[in-house]
């Protein structure tokens, strides 16, 4: 039994790392209000750090990396507070995409692509329904794209023959029409509308295989932004002084942060757990995971007080990221009811 | 034992329906309906004070001498009830509620002339000068100083959280007039006018994209000595009266159990994604059905200090439960209707207003694009005002004597 990182999965961990050197509040706010959101150099610097080829196969010019190596960049993101949206441009894409021609761009960090997957109207259905394709022209609307605002391409879930498949949209094309809104972690997400656009596919990609690993990661991310809001707070309650002593010296306070610490390690547990049983439920560790989080963000902003409730700290960013993912294919409510009905 | 209203509370709340019929205007309901920040902002306040103060039904809380309705607290608790559910407005309750009673009760009467027909008119536009860096939940460490030099004070500091310091044209503000001596002692209770060269407002935007709050900074500020309310030393008394006096009776769970049944409204049309709607969803359904018991119960405690209240009675200690209950009962109502929008609820708009022209298109429903913003600026509920530390432990001691 061993859970320490390998010697590869350290080089990954320390690659984001010095990705996320010096980046801050004023720097991430920069980033999210260029159009479409996204930073194209920084997009590219990912590239070449080899964050977004670890995602995707050998065969297809990737690195190949496992679920567990892809896990140590998420939670690494997370603990950075990164803006780059790995999860959906790099990690959905490059699994999506595999045996596509257009993986090379995607890894070279020159195309960005975006994961066209909800309907209004269809909460968390992953099945297409108003979305078709027909003699090779995709048509219908799909919401909460994110990274919609700056994409060049998306993979679209599209119903053709009684079943879902996925299919790549030029997002430059005349019968695509974006538009673009603000969502709660500062990201852009859009609605596409297709009227009748060339669509290419479907690809042979393996739809829920995916959607279980972007629950691994959504998960990996949030332990690592929990664990970077638990490390903030406990500084803060360390040196922010009231009546006369740091704050850390409260019993109420003491105990809050004690039952944060357990949730944080159990949040951890639950991911290795995850990486390490075979046919673990993704969804409902997730969920696990999201709700514990989430815990951890709501006491992050509780214990800064007022300036827990300020956009001038990550902390409220931080816990604005952990709910956007928590409900990310899924929220913990409909994830838990699942599993306790599939056992 | 009853819960009914006397037929004369009942007439004046028939009369309380008729106006609120006639006089609460669409773009009014509207204004509040999508305001996701705490305080409801000028724009749509100012019209509504205006509405009420011709009525004279505006500073409730206030002597008939001062120009209060003179209503019983029933009266008072039956007027709220009913904006609350016909989705009035807020008020600018800093100088209405806040620095107004605070007037009524210390203020000399060249001070009660002078202020309060001007809270009244809208004329001025209040902030609340308490909170410092390094004061907040401890807030007997302010360190604003104001100094006396002829007569005037001199003030110097900053203060953080101001509410509206941007709307305000005055600021009531906790300084120290003398630093030598015990530290709640020597704090004064300051009215300092905010258009002068000496003060300056910095806006802080909360996590929800909202700007409510700010920091201000005294540099050499001036104000006449004459502002001075109650005596030097006397600011942490009058602090604390104007925490009691918000204590005296509430009614919050009207409006809460009302942002229950819109829920319910929403969740009866929002698609489930598999045919039906979320209200027959187990877990949103489930929790509203808990929400709501827990509300229906929070109004009869509010009832029952009420009933204390009406006997002419003090309120009982379940005061000191309100705003724990309150804030906490809110953050779970505003989460749940995040849950229930699913990937709409994740929608959080950068601009305001969210009402009128200029509104920015939402994503579903108004409703759903409200929901984020709400949820976020939420969270401040259980830290203004004495967060919910602060409270229990004040509640520890004094009420339950450990």
């Amino acid at each position: 039994m061993n859970f320490d990182l390998d010697e590869n999965q350290e080089l990954f961990k320390a690659a984001v790392e010095r990705f996320c050197q010096g980046q801050d509040v004023a720097t991430r706010r920069a980033a999210r209000a260029l159009p479409g959101g996204i930073d194209r150099a920084r997009w590219k610097e990912l590239a070449e750090l080899g964050l977004i080829g670890l995602a995707a196969g050998e065969d297809d010019g990737g690195m190949g990396g496992s679920h567990g190596d892809l896990a140590v960049v998420a939670q690494a993101l997370g603990h950075a507070q990164a803006v780059e949206p790995w999860l959906e441009c790099a990690f959905l894409p490059a699994r999506l995409l595999a045996g596509s021609a257009h993986l090379e761009g995607v890894i070279a960090g020159e195309t960005i692509a975006a994961f066209a997957f909800a309907e209004p109207g269809r909460r968390f259905m992953l099945e297409a329904q108003g979305v078709k394709v027909r003699g090779g022209k995709l048509t219908g609307t799909k919401q909460f794209v994110l990274g919609g605002g700056a994409a060049d391409i998306f993979v679209v879930t599209a119903e053709e023959d009684g079943k879902t498949g996925l299919f790549v949209v030029d997002a430059k094309a005349a019968e695509v029409e974006v538009r673009p809104y603000p969502v709660a972690d500062g990201g852009v997400a859009a609605i596409v509308t297709f009227h009748d656009a060339a669509a290419e596919g479907p690809l042979a990609a393996d739809l829920a295989a995916v959607i279980d690993g972007a629950r691994l990661m959504a998960a990996a991310e949030m332990v690592g932004i929990a664990q970077r809001l638990f490390a903030d707070t406990l500084e803060y309650l360390k040196t922010r002084e009231q009546f006369g002593q740091p704050l850390g010296r409260f019993q109420v306070l003491q105990h809050r942060m004690v039952d944060a610490y357990a949730r944080v390690e159990s949040v951890q547990s639950a991911i290795l757990r995850a990486l390490l049983q075979p046919a673990a439920p993704m969804a409902a560790i997730k969920a696990h995971v999201a709700e514990n989080a989430i815990w951890v963000a709501h006491q992050a902003v509780q214990l800064h007080g007022g300036m827990g409730m300020s956009d001038e700290l990550g902390i409220g960013h931080g816990l604005k990221r952990i709910v956007l993912l928590s409900k990310l294919f899924g929220d913990p409510d409909s994830d838990i009811l699942d599993y306790a009905r599939a056992a | 034992m009853d819960m009914d209203f006397s037929p004369e509370d009942l007439a004046f709340q028939k009369e309380v329906r008729a106006f609120l019929d006639d006089k609460l205007n669409a773009r009014l309901r509207e204004g509040a309906a999508n305001t996701p920040s705490v305080f409801t902002e000028p724009d749509i306040t100012r019209e509504w004070q205006a509405i009420l103060a011709e009525k004279g039904w505006l500073a409730t809380s206030w002597p008939v001498e001062d120009g209060g309705p003179g209503w019983t607290p029933t009266q008072k608790y039956i007027f709220e009830k009913e904006c609350a559910i016909a989705g009035a407005p807020s008020l600018p309750i800093l100088g209405l509620r806040l620095v107004g009673p605070v007037i009524c009760h210390f203020g000399t009467p060249e001070q009660k002339a002078r202020f309060l027909p001007r809270i009244i008119s809208g004329e001025d536009y209040w902030c609340q000068g308490y909170s410092e860096p390094g004061a907040g939940s401890d807030l007997a460490a302010v360190k604003t100083r104001a100094e006396r030099v002829g007569d005037k004070y001199v003030v110097n500091g900053s203060k953080i959280w101001t509410t509206h310091a941007h709307h305000a044209n005055w600021i009531f503000a906790l300084v120290r007039t003398d630093p030598t001596v015990q530290k709640q002692r020597g704090i004064s209770f300051l009215l300092i006018p905010m258009e002068q060269p000496g003060v300056s407002v910095s806006p802080i935007v909360t996590m929800a994209n909202d700007h409510e709050v700010n920091a201000t900074f005294f540099d050499n500020a001036e104000t006449p000595a004459d502002n001075l309310i109650g005596e030097e030393g006397q600011g942490w008394t009058i602090a604390k009266f104007l925490l009691e006096n918000e204590r005296g009776g509430s009614c919050a769970a009207p409006a809460l159990l009302a942002k229950l049944d819109r829920i319910e409204r929403w969740a009866k049309e929002e698609a489930s994604g598999t045919n039906g709607t979320m209200i027959h969803d187990p877990n949103i359904s489930q929790r509203l059905a808990r929400l709501r018991l827990e509300a229906q119960a929070f109004e009869v405690t509010e009832l029952r200090i009420l009933a204390e209240l009406a006997k002419g009675r003090p309120a009982g200690p379940q005061t000191s439960l309100v705003k724990l209950t309150s804030s906490n009962l809110r953050q779970q109502i505003d989460e749940l209707a995040v849950d229930l929008f699913g990937y709409e609820g994740l929608q959080l708009p950068v601009t305001r207003p969210l009402y009128g022209n200029e509104a920015p298109e939402y994503v579903g429903s108004r409703a759903a694009q409200l929901s984020m913003p709400a949820y976020l600026n939420g969270r401040a509920y259980t830290i203004f005002g004495g967060s919910d530390e602060v409270q229990k432990t004040i509640i520890a001691k004094q009420v339950l004597g450990l």
